[in-house]
């Protein structure tokens, strides 16, 4: 199997855009982190800069979404079979989100340390800050970080897997199917639960809403309930989107 | 060594031995001289090289060429003689018949023509001996 | 050894494109893939190279069958119609990447070569235009050392200068290091007496598969005066014929007899474009 150099070119892939997005993200907390020394703010106000790794989960589903076509071409051009490139996605995969979890625990580490001394800001990891809101476990420093870390890590490769999945889906539609999916799906959330509602408490007397609301709080439940949990159901969803994208990559044909 | 003719009615491999006799019987590669290799006849002249291979394996089978293992190839002796007496056998066949067949299409005598062949001679005297246009 | 191909159809909408082929190369060969337009040589290619999937039918590559043992893919370049270099990448990067794919591509014979033919390096590939886009494609085919090397159309907007160039360096590569060479083309007459032998396709079909010699040494065309021409046919297998005013030529299938030929017509070989049009129009 030739996934080795596929492996180092979707690396490569990746690299100018990590960069461009760190350097962004670092002006940019700087300058509103700057800014609270600047403005007149009234005493004891803290500014506080949580949670980096949203941010991050977000560009790594947009960039999931856009790094597709160009390695598969690029892999069948120069002798990659499609199993290959899979396995060395998954690879690079593995390694861009341990780095960027990584890096964004450091981060959030640096303007903790920054904002420590002058006192005016704060910094928060996104699973402190979700841990405080709604786990609250008890936490060392290191287990702290550790958590950190590991969350962002699970939850980066659930977002990456479900952007590869959704340009796969497209890319092996149809036409008319990329219309339907493309139209149904916001279509489907947006207007489907009201008319269900509607629907449910005209004919069956809420015995829909009745039956759904405990599995759906149970799922929740289950699924967002403690950490460990969540952790659980992001690797899960990785695994799955991972699945449902092989299985479009299998029969993909260059276009 | 002239061009190929690729229109030509005679098929690539066997303009490529008949040019090589023909340089070798002009002098152009002496007996025991080293000829160019099947790579250079194909670069130069733009043909497969199993085509090259095939018009100076010609040769080699008529002795008149021979292989040097990792040397290359060399005219062989006496070369010259046996593509003299080759050539001369097929003289008559080759242009006497169709020099006199198209003689006759023209409405050329046999007089007029040995005039010609006559004429022809004194001028080409001096001039190096076996080279045709 | 080799590639087999077996039975292969494909078909795109309504269009079939493959109607059941099969063939083999053998190692160490010039192909010539000819064809006209639409009779499948790119959709061929395609399928031997698993970019895109036969319907019916099965490519075997050194025996191994590419769409499942992936390493067969890594024998062969193809050199093809679309592009699959990214968006702005330039022609210097390509040739590093090339050689992170394929170790044996010899990243400084593609430098010389880019040189000679002027194809600017720091280029993105994407912007080259068609006559440097093939250079590009052609250089990086001649410096890949894979064992087989198919290339579409690899002449494509070059000028007449820059293919005698191509066709030199491929014979030179080729005597240095032999391997298989498959070039789709519709310029026969330039490539004719550069292949071993060629695969002719019509409508999906594979018409003929045979060496260039053995192919042309089929048939002949006989010329001369048309009532003498049409007389000579009679009874013979004729390709076609063409016909300029009061003279005709017309292609022959068959051993040549120059003694039954009459006086006033004259014998020639066929070539292999007057026989391809024959052939497939």
């Amino acid at each position: 199997m030739k996934w080795y150099p596929s492996f180092r070119f979707q690396l490569d892939d990746y690299k100018k855009g990590v960069f461009v997005y760190y350097v962004v993200i670092i002006a940019v907390t700087l300058f509103f982190g700057g800014l609270s020394f600047v403005l007149s703010m009234p005493e004891g106000a803290v500014t506080i800069i949580s949670g980096i790794s949203a941010i991050t989960g977000i560009f790594l589903f947009v960039a999931g979404l856009c790094s597709f076509k160009e390695t598969f071409l690029m892999g069948l051009q120069n002798g990659v079979g499609r199993k290959s490139s899979f396995w060395a996605r998954q690879a690079a995969m593995g390694v861009i989100c341990a780095v960027l979890a990584v890096m964004d625990e450091a981060l959030t580490l640096l303007f903790f340390a920054l904002g420590y001394t002058s006192g005016r800001w704060r910094a928060r990891s996104l699973f402190e800050e979700l841990n405080a809101m709604s786990w609250k476990m008890e936490l060392s420093l290191g287990g702290n970080i550790l958590l950190s870390i590991l969350f962002s890590y699970l939850l980066f490769l659930a977002l990456s897997a479900l952007g590869y999945f959704i340009t796969l889906l497209f890319y092996r539609l149809p036409v008319v199917g990329k219309v339907l999916v493309g139209a149904g799906v916001p279509l489907s959330i947006s207007i489907l639960p009201p008319l269900l509602k509607m629907a449910d408490t005209a004919f069956f007397h809420e015995a829909g809403r009745r039956a759904l609301y405990p599995a759906a709080e149970a799922f929740g439940k289950m699924a967002f309930g403690a950490a460990p949990q969540t952790m659980a159901f992001c690797l899960v969803l990785a695994a799955l989107f991972s699945l449902f994208s092989w299985l479009l990559l299998r029969r993909a044909p260059v276009k | 060594m002239a061009g190929i003719d690729f229109n030509s009615e005679k098929p690539i491999f066997q303009q490529l031995s008949e040019g090589l006799e023909d340089a070798i019987l002009v002098g152009a590669f002496p007996e025991e001289a080293q000829i160019p290799s099947i790579t250079e006849f194909s670069v130069q002249y733009k043909i497969n090289p199993a085509t090259a291979l095939k018009g100076v394996n010609l040769l080699v089978e008529e002795n008149v060429i021979y292989k040097k293992r990792g040397l290359g190839m060399f005219v062989a002796e006496g070369a010259v003689e046996k593509l003299r007496k080759k050539r001369r056998e097929s003289f008559c066949g080759r242009f006497v018949c169709s020099m006199v067949q198209e003689a006759k299409r023209l409405g050329i005598s046999e007089e007029e023509l040995s005039q010609m062949v006559k004429k022809s001679y004194k001028e080409q005297s001096g001039s190096e001996p076996g080279k045709e246009g | 050894m080799g590639i087999s191909v077996e039975q292969v159809a494909k078909r795109f909408h309504t269009v079939q494109a493959l109607k059941g082929i099969s063939f083999h190369l053998e190692k160490q060969k010039i192909y010539g893939l000819l064809g006209r337009n639409g009779a499948g040589k790119s959709t061929l290619l395609n399928v031997m190279t698993t970019r895109i999937f036969p319907e019916l039918g099965k490519v075997l590559i050194d025996e191994k069958d590419p769409f499942t043992q992936e390493e067969a893919l890594s024998q062969v370049f193809l050199a093809g119609e679309q592009n699959c270099y990214p968006e702005g990448m330039r022609v210097r990067e390509a040739f590093r990447w090339s050689k992170v794919f394929f170790p044996g591509f010899d990243a400084d014979y593609a430098k010389r070569l880019g040189e000679s033919f002027g194809l600017p390096e720091k280029t993105k590939i994407r912007s080259l235009s068609t006559g440097y886009a093939s250079i590009f494609k052609l250089v990086t085919a001649l410096s890949v050392n894979t064992p087989y090397v198919l290339l579409d159309e690899p002449v494509l907007g070059l000028d007449a200068n820059h293919r005698e160039l191509f066709y030199r360096l491929l014979l030179e590569k080729y005597a240095q290091h032999p391997f298989t060479v498959v070039i789709s083309t519709h310029l026969i007459e330039e490539i004719a007496s550069l292949l071993e032998e060629v695969l002719i396709l019509k409508e999906g079909k594979l018409l003929c598969q045979e060496p260039v010699e053995e192919l042309l040494s089929r048939g002949y065309t006989v010329s001369g005066n048309t009532c003498l021409v049409e007389q000579y046919v009679q009874g013979r297998q004729v390709l076609g014929t063409d016909q300029i005013g009061g003279l005709c030529s017309a292609y022959v299938l068959g051993a040549v007899d120059p003694e039954s030929l009459p006086e006033g017509l004259e014998l020639s070989r066929l070539d292999l474009q007057k026989l391809f049009i024959q052939m497939t129009s």
